[in-house]
């Protein structure tokens, strides 16, 4: 009675696909930015879904650099809409045109 | 048994959070929201045998980068983007059909798959997940990538502070 | 060490330690405040019951029949859930500390512990990260500019703080050769106790702790004469108790961890092994006792230069113990 890959797989596209639908819905970049973290949770839980599976380490090393890839990454997009706010524009994604060609 | 109430409890944990992330219209509580995804996501790493994985995911995740956003969400404040009407609503209906399409696709994809293993429980797990396999394997195998991981993150913080510098002195300077 | 226990024996054991704990956090408040007495020329509470014992229960039953508001700006959810992840965090974190190894019951084995993780120590650090939020989210959900002020103070010195605190432990980690308390107890039962090998660890850890339960000298956002009362300005009542003892049993776990990992657990000497719970007492007594007697003795440090004595003393001491462990480990005791 135990769980099998499947399950994790199903969860870990649930997760990606709900990520992946916060980031073309919401204007917001702070909500865009936690949606991208969901994104990055769905990812690391195929990882260790399949790093179980095949008993091996590699899958929960990936899966730990993912994490502070995904760190790295929330710092910078934290500080540019900390400067973007400063800079007395309105936080909105669609209207950040201004270099559109 | 148990394992699977456990896992089936954490897998509607994190999805129902995760929806709460998307839908909610509050920063505050998307953010405490994505706290539950995040605990979620950490019970089902301990399912599958990564101890150390799941508490570098509370740890990092959950008591780090939430706790980032929550600054910097009391910082911004919390008026809305614009106002006026939202033209949100035929795009986020016509985006959730597309996911929702995709979705149905890889469900389709996954349930019809023949792979071997895919529906079979796991087997009985080695010492994969235990801090001193993962030292291991960070140390011995991927040494490469436990520097380049290093000098990401040396990377993000030289970034962080030069945007926080560079936002100050364009304040001045106007 | 696995030892297979029965359901409703695990259930009894959750028991009695939560019971414990929060019976130590009663006697503890009252300790704290005869030995402040005391250490003010004066003596503390004496007037309910016979030195003053009655006192915690006094307490309670004030706080219990206060008004229970809430601000009208503030976050009903939110308000409420804070305390209640304070607590639940805290009290957690005392099924990792081991009160003993196994012993046997009506012919069943059980452990003197919570919990034996491969990763016990990581695991403190997540439940004290995840308790920060009872804070922030506290001061974010009055409603109240003070509050939240306090509250990004308080959740900026205890990210601070928890770096250097977990730089302090790599030390002992490394001669322990493994996360798990136990298996640092045994070591210790083994060789020395950990404080002879790591001085400077033990000393970045014991001022990391007091920094990170908010006592002073670094408590300065909660401290009544600075933005009113920080994170805790709204909350009244019994709220405000549940806050109160998040932060007693912090101090709680955070003295059993020290004497977990430097002063060798529930080792002693005289005592048979079904005692030795009284040995681990005996020594988070101690450690709350160093608590107190900082509370009563230093000012307060001003909060730019709490920050700056975290950042740039602290770490950078927790990085050279952490070196010199390693070189010396490295060198001379490699042999498995």
């Amino acid at each position: 009675m135990g769980i099998s890959l499947m399950y994790y797989l199903l969860v870990s596209g649930g997760l990606f696909a709900l990520g992946l639908l916060g980031v073309l819905i919401r204007r917001n970049p702070l909500l865009l930015l936690l949606s991208v973290e969901l994104m990055l949770n769905g990812a690391n839980v195929a990882l260790i879904g399949f790093s179980r599976h095949w008993n091996s380490t590699d899958g929960q090393v990936f899966a730990l650099v993912v994490m502070v890839v995904a760190a790295a990454e929330v710092v910078i997009g934290l500080g540019l809409i900390v400067a973007v706010f400063r800079q007395r524009i309105a936080l909105d994604v669609d209207g950040m045109d201004h270099l559109k060609g | 048994m148990g394992e699977r109430i456990a896992f089936a409890i954490a897998a509607a944990g994190a999805l129902g959070c995760a929806a709460g992330v998307v839908t909610l219209s509050n920063p505050f509580r998307a953010a405490v929201s994505l706290i539950g995804t995040l605990l979620s996501v950490a019970v089902l790493f301990l399912l599958a045998a990564a101890p150390f994985a799941a508490a570098i995911q509370v740890i990092v995740y959950a008591g780090a980068i939430v706790v980032l956003f929550l600054f910097v969400i009391a910082y911004l404040g919390e008026r809305p983007p614009r106002i006026g009407p939202d033209p949100m609503g035929r795009w986020a209906f016509l985006m959730a059909t597309g996911v929702g399409v995709l979705v149905a696709l890889g469900l389709i994809g996954l349930l019809r798959s023949h792979l071997p293993g895919m529906r079979a429980a796991f087997a009985e797990a080695g010492d994969i997940g235990s801090p001193r396999a993962i030292g291991m394997a960070f140390v011995d195998t991927h040494s490469l990538v436990f520097e380049a991981t290093s000098l990401v993150l040396l990377i993000a913080a030289l970034g962080a502070v030069l945007l926080a510098r560079r936002a100050v002195l364009g304040e001045r300077g106007r | 060490m696995s030892v297979h226990e029965p359901f409703w024996l695990m259930l009894i054991k959750a028991g009695l330690l939560a019971f414990t704990v929060i019976t130590i956090f009663a006697y503890v408040m009252l300790w704290e405040r005869k030995l402040l007495g005391r250490f003010q020329a004066r003596y503390g509470p004496n007037r309910t019951g016979l030195v003053g014992y009655m006192q915690p229960l006094a307490d309670v039953v004030k706080l219990i029949f206060k008004e229970d508001f809430v601000p009208r700006g503030a976050n009903k959810v939110l308000f409420h859930v804070a305390p209640v992840m304070a607590i639940a965090c805290a009290v957690t974190g005392i099924a990792i500390i081991p009160f003993g190894t196994t012993g046997e019951l009506f012919g069943h084995e059980f452990t003197m512990y919570g919990t034996d993780l491969s990763v016990g120590v990581l695991v403190l650090f997540a439940l004290s990260g995840l308790g920060f939020y009872g804070m922030i989210l506290g001061g974010w959900a009055s409603g109240n500019k003070y509050s939240l002020l306090g509250a990004a103070r308080t959740a900026a010195q205890l990210v601070s703080y928890e770096v250097a605190m977990g730089l302090s432990i790599i030390g002992v980690i490394m001669i322990a050769q493994s996360l798990s308390l136990v298996d640092i107890v045994n070591a210790q039962m083994n060789s020395v106790w950990y404080i002879l090998c790591q001085p400077l660890g033990f000393a970045v850890f014991v001022v990391a702790a007091v920094a990170e339960t908010n006592r002073t000298p670094f408590d300065l956002p909660e401290a009544e004469s600075e933005l009113v009362a920080g994170y805790l300005t709204e909350y009244g009542g019994l709220k405000f108790a549940i806050f109160a003892m998040a932060e007693y049993v912090n101090m709680i776990v955070l003295s059993g961890l020290g004497a977990t990992l430097f002063l060798g657990g529930f080792d002693g000497p005289w005592l048979p092994q079904w005692l030795s719970w009284l040995w681990l007492l005996a020594k988070i007594f101690v450690f709350l006792f160093l608590f107190i007697w900082l509370r009563a003795t230093l000012p307060r440090l001003r909060y730019d230069q709490l920050m700056r004595f975290g950042w740039k003393v602290l770490l950078p001491l927790a990085t050279l113990n952490l070196i010199v462990t390693a070189i010396v480990v490295g060198i001379f005791f490699q042999n498995d």
